[in-house]
């Protein structure tokens, strides 16, 4: 076998029973690899019935027969489980150099069941697999966690992925961290590592990844990451990170700030990328095999947070830290990062979380007497990390937050849902504001794991270039899609959710797909596919296996019971036009959403309800969950 | 003069392919352990170096070797291990003083960078040029030329 290292690890917490169980045919050719036999696992193990932080749930890690190879940043991982925040479909994917390590030990997938009755960690080193204790981890750090386990194994090359206080105490949102500073953010699933007990998975691999056509591969490989650093974006994100997106998007309008209160902050300026570097960043560092290196290691050397320190700091920090609750001084942003990473927090819905609830203080409808003491007007960075403390500790004010901005909504009463600037199916996202962007909205609000930047939809332009025009026209049937405020977006929007399917599959980074602006598509990662496995494919068999992979996330979800209902976005974003800024009055027309989501469940062969014909199941060779969704109808 | 292998440690971002590329072209399969270069993470500290043979002028290893199996081309300035004559007893690895020549378990022979022959795969795959094979005057002369980079910024701070 080549790619797949054809093991699948099983763990059951409960026992402490180990066992390797051969990677399936059924599972590798028709669900490829990471997300997509993630995704099927958790389907087939985890009933409607199941709570998510109950021992019942399953938590999965899954590589890719890519992984661990020299295609460009082949070494990403998909953490996957029932989420505690969402209850459907969660996972969690993150960049570094775990999973090239894990694949290294010789596995493609771990699946932990059950509950350890104590604290434990796993500890892999090729063959050798073993469950250690690790009550004296419990309450440590995710950085102490990793710093104690490398000590005890003696071996710097170990990698680690744990959870801090906030993955302990259930944080809903908790992230699993991968060398202490790589979230696999969202959804929660530290959460589920907490509920089982487990603090850490720690691996050493030493097996070699082979490939079935070496030398074409290399050659490909090589020819894939000239189109990514000749790239005109390359620079940018090379030098900056991905704070680099902050500024542009505010000048096009497009960054929400103040809760979405406003598109227009001023101060802005002072999260500028260029001061960052000056300021802050002292290194590049970058995730396996990747030539991009958008991680930018920052030290704070001065001020109220010197000492604070990390690998990196993210958009998404700076758009919901920074712009959504008005804090402009990059170190407290870069203190609280460095906290929600120690604690394993999903900095996204944490920010997204604490906007909201700085709205509902300044409208009263918590006050000081709700949040200990805490000072929430808009900006007071000292009063949000007091906050993020809390959460992790789940204490007071922060037990509220530790379940999510919709379900503390729920708690505060008085219409709070309403202040949450946007959220599908439970979960909140990055403050990148889709009120212009039609078919990236479109893509939130049918996201498999809820609202969610790194599904899919293209950033199109306002007024795209003749030849852009062209090349939609050809490639989704019509040149409107090519625009970014056109309604027409259902067959582009079902490419790029595919595409992002794929590349979570093949555990590849988006920044290097089209979905990243680089000239890598599906029939592109096709080839990678087939050179990499030997498995003969073409971008049709590879839309199949995508579209495949998709309706049983989806199934997963009509299971949960999910509907067309669902598949809106709530908050502001979901009802009010932007206020301010170059794209004042931009907002999501409800009649027309309504249509395109019809015309969308028409591409993708789901009924009006949104539910997954028989037929379209059957075509995919699903034909158990048609037999499953007509039993459940009858 | 034949080109060497040039370390820009500051360039390192620590993302591998050049072991990857390493052990595919020597090896056969994508493995770090098996590469001939190796990058060392000192995490804390964010510092990523890749250790690689320099090609010693005087190579200490051959002049431990027992079997004469070490040799240095004049012509390449490849320092080279004979599979034939390597008879595995491992004083090479302990004469090195960086650890470059090392024992494979899987070959039972000491092995090193032998620069791919000349066309190291390592250079070609790092995408930041911290790895580049260069005329040998290049090492230092890009050292004089970053520290005069820096000054510069230091003069033009003070000018403002």
């Amino acid at each position: 076998m080549y790619g797949w290292m054809g093991t699948i690890l099983r763990v059951d917490l409960t026992s402490g029973k180990i066992e390797k169980e051969p990677l399936s045919d059924r599972l590798r050719l028709n669900y490829l690899g990471g997300r997509g036999i993630n995704s099927r696992i958790l389907y087939d193990s985890v009933g409607a019935t199941v709570d998510a932080l109950s021992p019942e749930n399953v938590l999965i890690f899954g590589t890719s027969p890519v992984v661990g190879t020299i295609a460009p940043s082949a070494g990403r991982i998909t953490v996957t489980a029932k989420s505690p925040l969402t209850g459907i479909l969660g996972d969690g994917n993150s960049g570094g150099h775990f999973s090239a390590e894990m694949k290294r030990a010789g596995y493609d997938h771990i699946v932990f069941t059950g509950k350890a009755d104590r604290p434990v960690y796993l500890w892999i080193a090729n063959d050798h697999v073993e469950l250690m204790p690790a009550e004296h981890l419990w309450g440590k750090t995710t950085a102490e966690t990793d710093e104690e386990i490398h000590r005890e194994l003696e071996d710097p090359a170990i990698k680690i992925a744990a959870i801090g206080t906030g993955g302990e105490n259930l944080v809903r949102y908790a992230s699993v961290m991968f060398e202490i500073c790589h979230a696999a953010g969202r959804t929660g699933m530290g959460a589920v590592m907490g509920s089982k007990n487990l603090k850490a998975v720690a691996v050493r691999g030493t097996k070699g990844v082979k490939v079935a056509h070496p030398e074409a591969f290399v050659r490909f490989a090589k020819e894939l990451q000239e189109r990514i650093v000749n790239n005109p974006g390359y620079k940018e994100l090379a030098t900056y990170g991905t704070p680099c997106l902050t500024i542009g998007a505010h000048s096009r309008g497009l960054q929400s700030c103040k809760n979405s209160l406003t598109n227009v902050w001023p101060e802005i300026e002072k999260l500028d990328h260029r001061r960052l570097k000056r300021d802050y960043y002292v290194k590049a560092l970058a995730c396996t095999a990747c030539p991009r290196h958008c991680n930018q290691a920052w030290v704070v050397r001065r001020g109220p947070y010197a000492g604070a320190r990390g690998g990196k700091v993210e958009y998404a920090a700076i758009g919901t830290f920074g712009c959504a609750c008005l804090i402009s001084d990059f170190a407290a942003i870069a203190k609280m990062n460095s906290l929600c990473d120690d604690y394993s927090i999903d900095i996204i819905e944490m920010g997204d979380t604490l906007s909201a609830a700085m709205e509902w203080y300044e409208k009263g409808l918590v006050t000081k007497d709700d949040t200990d003491g805490i000072d929430l007007t808009w900006g007071n960075a000292d009063g949000a990390i007091e906050v993020i403390h809390k959460v992790a500790r789940r204490e007071g004010f922060g037990n509220l937050l530790a379940d999510g901005a919709l379900r503390a909504a729920e708690q505060v009463g008085r219409g709070a849902d309403g202040y949450i600037s946007v959220h599908s199916k439970g979960m909140s996202m990055c403050t990148a504001d889709v009120r212009p962007l039609k078919g990236y909205a479109l893509s939130q609000a049918t996201s498999t794991r809820g609202a969610d930047h790194l599904r899919g939809g293209f950033a199109e332009q306002s007024n795209p270039l003749q030849a852009t025009r062209r090349i939609y026209k050809e490639r989704f049937g019509t040149e409107e899609a090519a625009f970014a405020g056109s309604y027409n977006k259902s067959t582009v929007t079902v490419y790029s959710q595919n595409l992002c399917t794929l590349t979570d599959c093949l555990e590849l980074c988006k920044f290097n797909t089209e979905y990243g602006g680089v000239a890598i598509d599906i029939k592109t990662l096709g080839n990678l596919f087939s050179l990499v496995t030997g498995v003969e494919t073409d971008e049709k068999a590879m839309l199949t296996a995508t579209a495949r992979i998709y309706n049983v996330e989806r199934a997963f979800l009509v299971r949960e019971g999910m509907t067309r209902k669902d598949d809106v976005l709530g908050g502001k974003w979901g009802s009010e036009p932007i206020p301010d800024g170059p794209c004042k009055g931009e907002r999501i027309d409800p009649e027309k959403f309504d249509k395109l989501l019809d015309e969308y469940y028409q591409v993708r062969g789901w009924d009006s309800m949104g539910i997954p014909t028989a037929s379209t199941l059957s075509a995919l060779g699903l034909e158990d969950i048609a037999e499953e969704i007509k039993k459940r109808d009858q | 003069m034949a080109k060497i292998l040039i370390v820009n440690a500051s360039e390192c971002t620590g993302c591998g392919a050049c072991e990857l590329a390493c052990s595919m072209r020597n090896v056969g399969e994508f493995n770090p352990s098996r590469s001939r270069i190796q990058i060392v993470s000192l995490e804390s500290d964010f510092f990523r170096l890749p250790v690689v043979c320099s090609q010693c002028y005087k190579p200490p290893c051959a002049a431990i070797c027992p079997t004469g199996a070490i040799t240095r081309d004049e012509a390449t300035g490849i320092v080279e291990v004979s599979k034939e004559k390597c008879d595995g007893c491992r004083m090479c690895e302990e004469a090195c003083p960086f650890g470059n020549i090392f024992f494979s378990e899987q070959e039972q022979k000491a092995v090193k960078c032998e620069l791919c022959g000349g066309d190291p795969q390592c250079v070609l795959f790092c995408a930041t040029k911290a790895l580049e094979f260069r005329e040998p005057e290049a090492k230092t002369a890009g050292k004089r030329r970053a520290l005069a980079e820096k000054l510069k910024e230091v003069y033009q701070l003070q000018a403002v």
